[in-house]
Order: structure tokens, then C-alpha cells, then sequence
């Protein structure tokens, strides 16, 4: 087949599969988690007539983004819909109607974490942007930061480190999604190794997205006394292997939908 | 290119249960039936073909190209499936335009097709309803229009009559007809014989996952008629039934074991056996212990898929 064919059916898949995330009933659950914290932001902003003086921490935005944004909402979503992407085309009996078109199996994986990372993606940078000028906007010391060369610096730092995020969990639980039959027991693991790795020798922290990730949060947070800091890798190797692990990750998920057969009654 | 379907020493396996076992077959163009009980084998071949299954041993090739091979075999092979499952959302319309999207319809040519294919099956007034709104037959005559939407070469139909109204099934035979006649490969499976007996040009009978019999319909019921059936009689003194039998012209072979408290007896009459039997037994006042059939392949799924009177079983 043409390459230009398989480009056409990329990106037909992907169109179709995103539609039918957003309308699958996953879709409210993570659309809640990405704008619950909007309407927290914005509720003091309307009480207080927009009219606060006092400068909002640019810490304790860090630390928002850190605890609620990455390692729960961004998280919980791409645990949510990466882990469906083949699990619910299990559960629901439809699988096959992909093994009678004549797209490649690398086609369909592909496809499909892409529209899941677009779904994604798009949702966690768009409310990445409205939190942040939510959090800063109502004082006027902190407006004014805001719109500053380091403030925006700040923003797309954190911007950029919501897109990995994406990428990297988003790879590693469509994987997830097409090993376990339940993939809250795995995803449960790999929460407590991201959120409380700090603790862990340097060797296991390694291990977690999370430490690469680090690298571009623009400020630090401590995590107490019992947490072992390591300084995180530079920007390039952070990239880097977030790239080379994601990329690995969704060509074994290719090579296990090829070993993949259609029986239902076993899956 | 090459016109058979073949499959050559064909072994399927489940963990340890068995789906097909060492499954030699040429399949040509033509309505062929696959005919079995339940769990005979009939689907696991269907989706050997269509490339859902991969055997455990042995090749499958469809005209020439391995199953394995999408984007090769998928163009050739349509397959309305046993699994009663669609995407969420999608209307009639909607899953033949994707399924044409994808084998590279263009947008207009998908969605002109996608029409016509509906018309042939009579989904024209439904096509725009949510697929889960659907009756049992129109959910079926979906997955035919996905089957036969792209106009496949082979077209792989697992238990297509079910659930299907007598108007439709005519209908729906007719249209296998029409497309066998035009050189396509039609394989239908039923566990039911006689209804397929009358539409096809080669029947392969399936039992426990082996090929028990195949051809056309009339020497596959000459074949099984003239199999003689081996039963198996525990007694106390198998020599008396041996000598006795042995005067029947029916009764091929005699085979006593090698414990001298047993027989096996091959016969192309059973039912005139088992009479005969009867009065030996009581003639001499045997001590018989167990009296049942030693091979539970033609004539068992012969029996199996003919009710046992002849009517048929649904």
C-alpha cells in the first residue's frame, strides 16, 4: 500500500477515535478533574471583586501543579484513557473490526495514542494556561508578574512539562492497558512510585517519569525530611529519554497487537 | 493469481483446549459449508482465513497471501462475524463508510457506497438509526453489508441465516448464490445441515476440531452412509457374539481384546446389529457390561446435525 494511503488512514483513524473518546463516558470524569481547579481559581477571584493586592507565591503554584495537576489530574486522565484504548475495545467485542480493514496493526496503535494524547493534551494545556493566569491574575502584584519575562518563562515551562507528561504516561499505560485486564492495580503502583519516589534510593528514582519531568518545574519543592534529593538529569538527557522510553514503549504495544488474537471469551 | 483457499496440516490451540487439529483442505470458489456441532471448529477456521486466529501449526493461505498479511488479505476477505458487538454510536451508515474509508474509498465514493450496500441488504430506510436501536436481523444484515461493502473475492459468513425472518433468509440465499455464481468464494458456516445443504456446492463436515468429512453433498452423505460404525461390547464370553455376528454379511470386522472380556464390532447396519445383538445376549444369557459406539465421528455428527429422525435440530 502507498505511503500516502497510510498517512489517509492515520489520519481518518485518529479522527475517528477521537470522536469516540469524546463521546465515551470516561470523557466527563476527566473533563471534571481538568476543570474543577478552574472553578476553585476563579470562585475567590469573582468574591473579592478582583481587587487582591497581596502577591500569590509562585511557589505555591509549583506546588498546585506539582501534588494536584501532575500526579493527580494529568495522571488519573492519561491512566483513564490511555489503559481504554485496547481494554475497552476487549471488553466491548470490537477489536476485530480493526483486524478486517487493511491497516497495518503499527497503524492502529499509533492512531489511537495519538488521538488519546490529543484529547489529552489539549485539554491539560489549554487549563494549564487558565490556571496559572486564574492563580496570578486577581492581584495586581501577581498579574503583573505574570505578564513578566520570567513569569511567562514559568508558563511555558510548566506547559511544556504537562505535554511529557502526556507523552510518557500516556505511552506507558496504553501498554499497561494491553498487558493487564485491570489496569488500576499497575496504575496504582506506578502512582506511588511517581508521587512518593523522593523517598526511594537514587537508583529507583531514576526509574520515574517524574525525575525527568523535574528538570524543567521551574522552581523546587521540598518534600520534607525523609526525602532523598537527587539532582535531576540535564534538559537534553530529560528529553531524550522520555522520548526513547515512550517510543520503545508504543513499538512493544505494536508488537503485542500483532501477537494479539481475537478471543473474546479468554480476554 | 491463485484461487484456493488452503490449508495445509492446520493446528489450532486454545492454552490446552483444541480448535482445529491437523486440518489439510482446498477450499474453491463456490458456496462451501461448514457443517459441525457447537465447538466442532467452524469458527476457529473462519477466523484462520480472515486472519483473526494465527494457527499453532501448520499455513493458511487465502488466493495465495498469507492471512497474516492485513493489508494484502483484508481486501480479499469479507467476514460477517458471530460476535453481536458494535462501536458505541455508530449507525449503519456510519460503520460502512468507515469500514470503506479504510479499504480507500475516497469521502464521496465511501459515502455513496456505503448507501448502496445498505439498500442491498434493506437497511436503505434505517441507515441513519444508532446501530443499538437495531433488531436482532438488522444488527445481522449490518454485519453482511460490512462483509460484503468493499466486494471481497472471499466472503466468510458464520452462521449468517440466524436471526434472520424467512423473507430475508431467501432473500439473503439468493444473493449467496448470485455471488458464487459470479466466482466468489462463499463459505458459510451452520451447525444446521439441511439448511445448507440444498444452497451449497461442497459441504466439510467438522467434528471435535477434525475434518470428518468433505465434497459434494451427495458423496458426503454416501460417504457417511457407507462408513461402517464400530461398537464397543463388554461382556463374558465375547467369542459366542463373534461367532454369531460373523455370519452377518454386514458386520465387516470382529476385533476381541486381548483380555477376553470384550469385543469391538465394525458393521455398515448398525440398527440390524444392535437387534441381532439383543437376541444373542439373550439366547445365551451373556453377562454384558457396557454396549456403546467406538467412533464418535461420522455417523455421531451425522446424527448431531440431522436431529436423528432427519428433521434437523435449531
Amino acid at each position: 500500500m502507498k505511503s500516502r494511503s497510510r498517512w489517509r488512514q492515520l489520519f481518518f483513524l485518529m479522527r475517528l477515535e477521537f470522536k469516540r473518546y469524546l463521546r465515551g463516558r470516561r470523557c466527563g470524569g476527566i473533563f471534571a478533574l481538568a476543570i474543577a481547579p478552574l472553578v476553585i481559581l476563579a470562585l475567590p477571584a469573582f468574591l473579592s471583586g478582583n481587587r487582591g493586592i497581596s502577591f500569590p507565591l509562585p511557589i505555591a503554584y509549583t506546588q498546585f501543579f506539582q501534588v494536584f495537576w501532575l500526579h493527580l489530574a494529568i495522571f488519573f486522565s492519561c491512566a483513564s484513557v490511555f489503559s481504554q484504548l485496547f481494554r475497552s475495545e476487549f471488553q466491548e467485542k470490537t477489536l476485530h473490526y480493526y483486524y478486517m480493514v487493511p491497516i497495518r496493526r503499527e497503524m492502529v496503535v499509533l492512531a489511537k495514542y495519538l488521538a488519546g494524547l490529543l484529547l489529552v493534551a489539549t485539554l491539560y494545556l489549554s487549563t494549564s494556561v487558565a490556571t496559572y493566569y486564574l492563580y496570578f491574575w486577581p492581584a495586581s502584584p501577581g498579574r503583573n508578574w505574570a505578564l513578566t519575562r520570567m513569569g511567562s518563562q514559568h508558563l511555558l515551562n510548566y506547559l511544556f512539562v504537562v505535554l511529557l507528561a502526556c507523552i510518557a504516561y500516556g505511552a506507558l499505560f496504553m501498554l499497561i492497558g494491553l498487558i493487564f485486564r485491570n489496569p488500576m492495580i499497575p496504575a496504582i503502583f506506578v502512582l506511588l512510585l511517581e508521587s512518593f519516589g523522593y523517598v526511594l534510593p537514587p537508583i529507583f528514582q531514576r526509574m520515574t517519569i517524574g525525575l525527568y519531568l523535574q528538570r524543567f518545574i521551574p522552581l523546587t519543592v521540598l518534600h520534607g525530611p525523609f526525602a532523598i534529593m537527587i539532582e535531576p538529569p540535564s534538559a537534553t538527557t530529560s528529553v531524550v529519554v522520555l522520548a526513547v522510553v515512550s517510543s520503545t514503549i508504543i513499538w512493544l504495544s505494536t508488537v503485542i497487537l500483532r501477537r494479539t488474537q481475537i478471543t473474546y471469551s479468554v480476554d | 493469481m491463485e484461487r484456493l483457499i488452503t490449508f495445509d496440516n492446520v493446528s489450532k490451540f486454545y492454552g490446552e483446549s483444541l480448535g482445529v487439529n491437523r486440518v489439510t483442505l482446498s477450499i474453491g470458489p463456490g458456496i462451501t459449508s461448514l457443517v459441525g456441532p457447537n465447538g466442532a471448529g467452524k469458527t476457529t477456521l473462519m477466523n484462520l482465513i480472515a486472519g483473526v486466529l494465527t494457527p499453532s501449526g501448520g499455513s493458511v493461505h487465502v488466493l495465495g497471501s498469507s492471512p497474516a498479511d492485513a493489508e494484502e488479505v483484508a481486501p480479499l476477505v469479507g467476514y460477517c462475524t458471530q460476535f453481536d458487538s458494535f462501536p458505541k454510536g455508530f449507525t449503519g451508515y456510519d460503520i460502512v463508510e468507515c469500514l470503506l474509508t479504510l479499504h480507500g474509498y475516497s469521502s464521496r465514493e465511501a459515502s455513496h457506497h456505503a448507501m448502496a450496500v445498505l439498500a442491498k441488504v434493506g437497511l436503505t430506510e434505517a441507515a441513519h438509526r444508532k446501530i443499538a436501536a437495531y433488531s436482532k436481523g438488522m444488527r445481522q444484515r449490518v454485519k453482511f453489508a460490512l462483509a460484503i461493502a468493499h466486494d471481497p473475492q472471499v466472503l466468510i459468513l458464520d452462521e449468517p441465516l440466524n436471526g434472520l425472518d424467512p423473507m430475508a433468509r431467501a432473500e439473503v440465499i439468493e444473493l449467496f448464490r448470485n455471488l458464487a455464481t459470479a466466482g466468489r468464494h462463499v463459505i458459510i458456516s451452520s451447525h444446521i445441515l439441511h439448511e445448507v445443504d440444498v444452497i451449497s456446492d461442497r459441504v466439510v463436515m467438522l467434528s471435535n476440531g477434525y475434518v470428518v468429512a468433505e465434497g459434494g453433498i451427495r458423496d458426503v452423505r454416501s460417504e457417511i452412509e457407507d462408513h461402517p460404525m464400530q461398537i464397543l461390547i463388554r461382556c463374558d464370553r465375547p467369542a459366542v457374539i463373534a461367532s454369531h455376528v460373523f455370519t452377518q454379511d454386514s458386520v465387516v470386522e470382529v476385533k476381541i481384546h486381548a483380555d477376553n472380556a470384550g469385543l469391538v464390532v465394525s458393521t455398515k447396519n448398525p440398527k440390524q446389529f444392535y437387534r441381532l445383538l439383543n437376541r444373542i445376549i439373550l439366547d445365551n444369557d451373556l453377562s454384558v457390561e457396557a454396549v456403546a459406539p467406538a467412533d464418535e465421528n461420522v455417523h455421531s455428527v451425522y446424527e448431531y446435525l440431522l436431529g436423528g429422525n432427519g428433521t434437523g435440530r435449531s
